[in-house]
């Protein structure tokens, strides 16, 4: 009974091992190059102001040169509890904003803003700092209504949108 | 070949329908659609169907021809083979010969295959047979007198030469000295007419001088003795032509057929011989090939068969008041070609917009799309297609290179982006190409297009083009016609001095026109980007 016991394990083991094997194999096949990604941070409220951070990770076609948040009527931007008209935006590494519109249509925001210089791979663009005016304000980005643009003046089709803190 | 003016042109563009449906004038050198051109030996089938085994012309009234069919009798055109009616009333159908009285061309005769002779006196409406004294009645040939119409003669196979003095009322056969019974073909001196000419089977020519009491051969370099055609120079009688069916070579003799001597050869078994009367140099042979033409005394032969859908030849006839109007008799119905004395040469003619570009054409129009209206410098192109249109009976040669070719003083704002293909297939073959209009400043901008082809009076071709180059519009600084944020990047690049840009695009880029470009421009062009 006691080698019966010793021989169940054994097996037990050994398909645990194989397991972990295949695990690994599974793990190495879906290692591939990132996705190059627009984050948008949290609102993050000190007092009475608040600010988002927006960057890019491992953005490819040499890096993001210039970005659009929709056009006025049709804003990639959504947000609540912040007074639009306080709304001021800072370009980051050699980025200007060249228009917003965040008063227009209630809630909603535009912006363009480029690079005259080198593209950003990875690295903080723009940092938008505000007044809240409310308990919870958010500000969210739909990726549909964004456009980027390489360091090649060029489209750049493929990315993901990350809303997690930088 | 000759061009219509521009009068001309909009004259037929104005009345395409009604040109298309007419078929176009002779002599009109407009394909338009590119059609073939009436009146370059292109062959147009009238009709009717069947065999033709004869053809002959009112001599009086060229208009009137008639058709004789095997198994299908004698039809009858009074309006040039526009239309025909069968007249065939007592008439055996299998239809092998045809003559007309030259002086009452109302008189008809008709020799068959075996039936005899028919004789109509009123153009066909009715027939009779006319045999009495006929030795054979399969009629191959027949033959009248031109000064004396009474006097016919019937080449019958088998029973040699039956001749009448009394237009068929009676038949005597006159075969002393014939070599062979056979008789395919028969030739009367115009000027002397009791000299006659038979050709036969196998026993080559025989020739009588004495209306056909004697007969002796006249085979001397005749190397072929089956002769099925015989035609005599009009204006040199002594000189005629003999078409045999062994080999197919059409033999010719200047001496009243002592000797023959053979020229270039044609295609195939010689079927019917043809003289032109104004130009006696000038001979059309019907063979199982086609139709041959020579215009050096059958010295050298070339085959004129475009549109000749079938080319088993087996008659022809031609218009003895317009010569240049041939007819041709076919296993497939009746053909008809209203300039074979043309030359076998290609029409280049250069269309657009299905308008046709008269050659040297200096004034370039939007009708024709030789004007190609308005187009952004450096950033704007305009592309117009043209088709080159061969109306001719030959094929043409493009014989550039390139085959079009850009020229004046504007030539490098117009390139040809898709070049046409050589050679340009006859009777109204296209090819096709395409020229991009891509101004690189402002204003009119003119070139020159030229095409070397073997169309020999119209080689080169050429014409005139025109387009206006135009500034391309704010902002759009990339020029593909979207003003977005790509456009934006760059003029923040022009405006922050990282990139030069082209004239056109710092046009493009100073987007408030106040003559620079700056972050102003940059921040405009991106409001407006936004607010669309």
């Amino acid at each position: 009974m006691a080698r019966r016991n010793w021989r169940l394990m054994a097996v037990l083991t050994g398909g645990v091992a194989v397991s972990l094997v295949l695990a690994a194999c599974a793990g190495f096949w879906n290692t591939g190059p990132k996705l190059g990604t627009l984050v948008v941070g949290p609102v993050v409220v000190t007092g009475p102001d608040g600010y988002v951070r927006i960057s890019v990770t491992d953005m490819r076609e040499g890096g993001l040169a210039a970005i659009q948040l929709g056009i006025v009527g049709d804003e990639a931007i959504t947000f609540s509890d912040i007074d639009p008209v306080s709304v001021a935006i800072e370009g980051k590494n050699e980025f200007v904003v060249l228009a917003q519109d965040f008063a227009t249509n209630p809630g909603k925001g535009t912006l363009l803003a480029a690079t005259p210089g080198t593209a950003v791979v990875a690295g903080e663009i723009l940092k938008l700092v505000f007044k809240i005016t409310g308990p919870n304000p958010t500000l969210t980005v739909a990726k549909s209504k964004v456009t980027l643009a390489s360091d090649s003046n060029a489209i750049i089709s493929v990315w993901n949108l990350s809303a997690k803190a930088y | 070949m000759v061009r219509t003016t521009a009068v001309q042109k909009a004259w037929l563009v104005g009345l395409l329908a009604v040109l298309m449906a007419s078929h176009a004038s002779p002599g009109s050198a407009v394909g338009i659609g590119c059609q073939p051109l009436l009146g370059s030996n292109v062959w147009t089938s009238i009709g009717p169907g069947g065999s033709i085994r004869a053809l002959a012309i009112d001599p009086a009234t060229p208009t009137t021809l008639y058709a004789g069919v095997s198994g299908g009798g004698v039809f009858k055109s009074t309006n040039g083979g526009e239309s025909w009616s069968a007249i065939n009333t007592g008439l055996d159908p299998y239809v092998e010969a045809l003559a007309i009285d030259p002086a009452t061309p109302t008189t008809l005769y008709a020799g068959t295959y075996s039936g005899g002779v028919f004789k109509s006196t009123n153009g066909g409406k009715h027939w009779s047979a006319v045999n009495a004294g006929l030795t054979c009645l399969y009629v191959l040939a027949l033959a009248v007198d031109p000064a004396t119409p009474t006097t016919l003669y019937a080449g019958t196979y088998g029973g040699g030469v039956c001749k009448t003095t009394d237009r068929g009322e009676s038949w005597s056969a006159v075969n002393a000295g014939l070599t062979n019974l056979d008789v395919s073909a028969l030739a009367i001196d115009p000027v002397t007419p009791t000299t006659l000419y038979a050709g036969t089977n196998v026993g080559g020519v025989c020739r009588t001088t004495d209306g056909g009491e004697s007969w002796s051969a006249v085979n001397t370099g005749l190397t072929d003795l089956c002769v099925h055609a015989l035609v005599i120079d009009p204006a040199t009688p002594t000189t005629l032509y003999a078409g045999t069916y062994g080999v197919g070579d059409v033999f010719k003799s200047t001496d009243g057929g002592e000797s023959w001597s053979v020229g270039s050869t044609c295609l195939s078994e010689v079927n019917a011989l043809l003289i032109d009367p104004a130009t006696p140099t000038t001979l059309y042979v019907g063979t199982f090939a086609g139709v041959c033409k020579s215009t050096d005394g059958g010295e050298s032969w070339s085959a004129i068969n475009t549109g000749l859908t079938d080319l088993d030849v087996l008659a022809l006839a031609i218009d003895p008041a317009t010569p240049t109007t041939l007819y041709a008799g076919t296993n497939g119905g009746v053909f008809k070609s209203i300039d074979v004395g043309g030359l076998q040469l290609p029409e280049v003619d250069v269309q657009g917009k299905g308008v046709s570009i008269v050659n040297g054409d200096s004034t370039p129009s939007a009708a024709d799309d030789t004007d190609f209206g308005s187009a952004g410098i450096a950033t704007g192109a305009v592309d117009h297609t043209f088709t080159i249109c061969n109306a001719g009976a030959a094929r043409l040669s493009l014989t550039g290179s390139p085959r079009v070719v850009m020229g004046g003083a504007h030539a490098s704002d117009f390139r040809v982006t898709l070049q046409p293909t050589s050679p340009v297939a006859s009777g109204g073959g296209t090819a096709m190409f395409t020229v991009r209009f891509n101004p690189s400043a402002l204003g009119v901008r003119a070139a020159t297009i030229s095409i070397t082809n073997d169309d020999a009076d119209e080689n080169p071709y050429t014409f005139s083009i025109q387009g206006t180059g135009m500034p391309p519009a704010r902002g759009d600084i990339d020029g593909n016609d979207v003003v977005d944020m790509l456009d934006v990047r760059i003029c923040l690049q022009i405006a922050a001095g990282y990139v030069t840009g082209t004239p056109e695009q710092l046009y493009a880029a100073d987007f408030d026109g106040d003559g620079d470009v700056d972050l102003e421009d940059a921040r405009a062009l991106a409001g407006y980007v936004i607010r669309p």
